[in-house]
């Protein structure tokens, strides 16, 4: 699939809860529950997703294609036996996390010069 | 202890059951694994924590389930940003503000499908009772003096005051009049307002106000403006 530059540039910015599962799949693919733990590790315990909200952004994310079902690897669950579904990233989800982070980068980078001017 | 647990596991069973069937029919066993993997964590946090789990789940329900139903209804990306005057993606990717956007589009699309309806129920209702209108208007004029229409100012929508119009029934200059204390006719009530009120069809002008989109066929009884 072509995608330009543009069209990530267009789904940007991000929102948090968005971002935050975004970023939890990035180093491997994870399950439903691996990733709210994880999201709420890695906003410090500021993001804690609820079931609805969690599913209702992976099926938006997984109709989108930047995101796409595995089956997980050490997983099975308990009780079902059936193999645990996983989510990862597919290769356009990588890219809007990228250019994301690239944006929040530079808004950053921005921001920080701003304050450190001397005051006139 | 059992008694919250209990609340939380039929509490989260009756919130799961109103997300729409498409979306359970996918996601459902997943979540109710992931809710009871979250539910037995929070256990060791005590109650608080436990309900804590479930308040979550109630708190971001609302706006859930509005993202599920847009999902349900197969409002694609295109129709999705239509709705929230976005660019590419749908409300919840795009965070809150978006996503009340939405709703404020979704309802303004209520309010044009009211205008419509109000406009097609007036309208042929408007030219059903067309003659019998021109058979009222000619007994109220011939009953007593003075005009057809009766207008007084109402304020509608938003405070906006408008003129609001009915077949006049009563005589002319008793405004100030007041009406009998107790029983009796009123005296400031013509013969034919007698008749026309009796059968409400001094309202029949209001259709005009409902056309004009002043009023609508459904809605609250307009008060008198000051």
């Amino acid at each position: 699939m072509m995608m330009t530059k543009v069209d990530v540039q267009t789904n940007l910015p991000l929102s948090e809860a968005v971002l935050f599962i975004l970023l939890s799949l990035a180093p491997e693919p994870k399950h439903g529950y691996a990733i709210m733990k994880d999201v709420q590790t890695l906003s410090e315990s500021r993001v804690v997703l609820s079931t609805g909200t969690l599913y209702g952004a992976l099926k938006r994310l997984l109709e989108q294609g930047w995101i796409e079902r595995v089956e997980d690897a050490d997983g099975v669950a308990e009780e079902s036996g059936r193999p645990r579904k996983a989510y990862a990233l597919t290769g356009l989800g990588r890219r809007i996390l990228d250019a994301e982070v690239a944006r929040l980068r530079s808004l950053i980078v921005t921001a920080q010069s701003r304050i450190a001017e001397e005051p006139a | 202890m059992n008694i919250i647990v209990w609340v939380v596991t039929w509490g989260y069973a009756l919130i799961v059951r109103l997300y729409p069937r498409v979306f359970r029919a996918e996601f459902e066993d997943e979540m109710r694994a992931v809710f009871a993997a979250v539910a037995a964590d929070a256990t060791k946090g005590g109650r608080v924590a436990l309900l804590g789990v479930l308040w979550r789940e109630l708190r971001d329900c609302p706006r859930n389930l509005l993202v599920a139903r847009w999902q349900e209804a197969h409002i694609g990306i295109k129709e999705a940003n239509m709705l929230t005057g976005n660019s590419d993606t749908p409300g919840m990717l795009r965070g809150d503000e978006s996503l009340f956007r939405g709703l404020a589009a979704l309802l303004s699309k209520r309010a044009a499908l009211k205008r419509a309806f109000d406009i097609l129920i007036a309208g042929f209702f408007l030219a059903a009772v067309a003659p019998l209108c021109a058979v009222l208007a000619v007994l109220i004029k011939l009953d007593s003096p003075g005009p057809v229409i009766f207008q007084q100012r109402r304020v509608g929508r938003n405070g906006r005051p408008y003129t609001m119009y009915k077949f006049r029934s009563m005589l002319c200059g008793v405004d100030g009049m007041r009406a009998p204390v107790s029983g009796g006719r009123d005296p400031r009530i013509t013969r034919a307002g007698r008749f026309i009120r009796r059968l409400y069809l001094d309202e029949l002008p209001q259709l005009f106000n409902v056309l004009k989109g002043e009023m609508s066929v459904f809605g609250p009884c307009p008060e008198l403006s000051q």
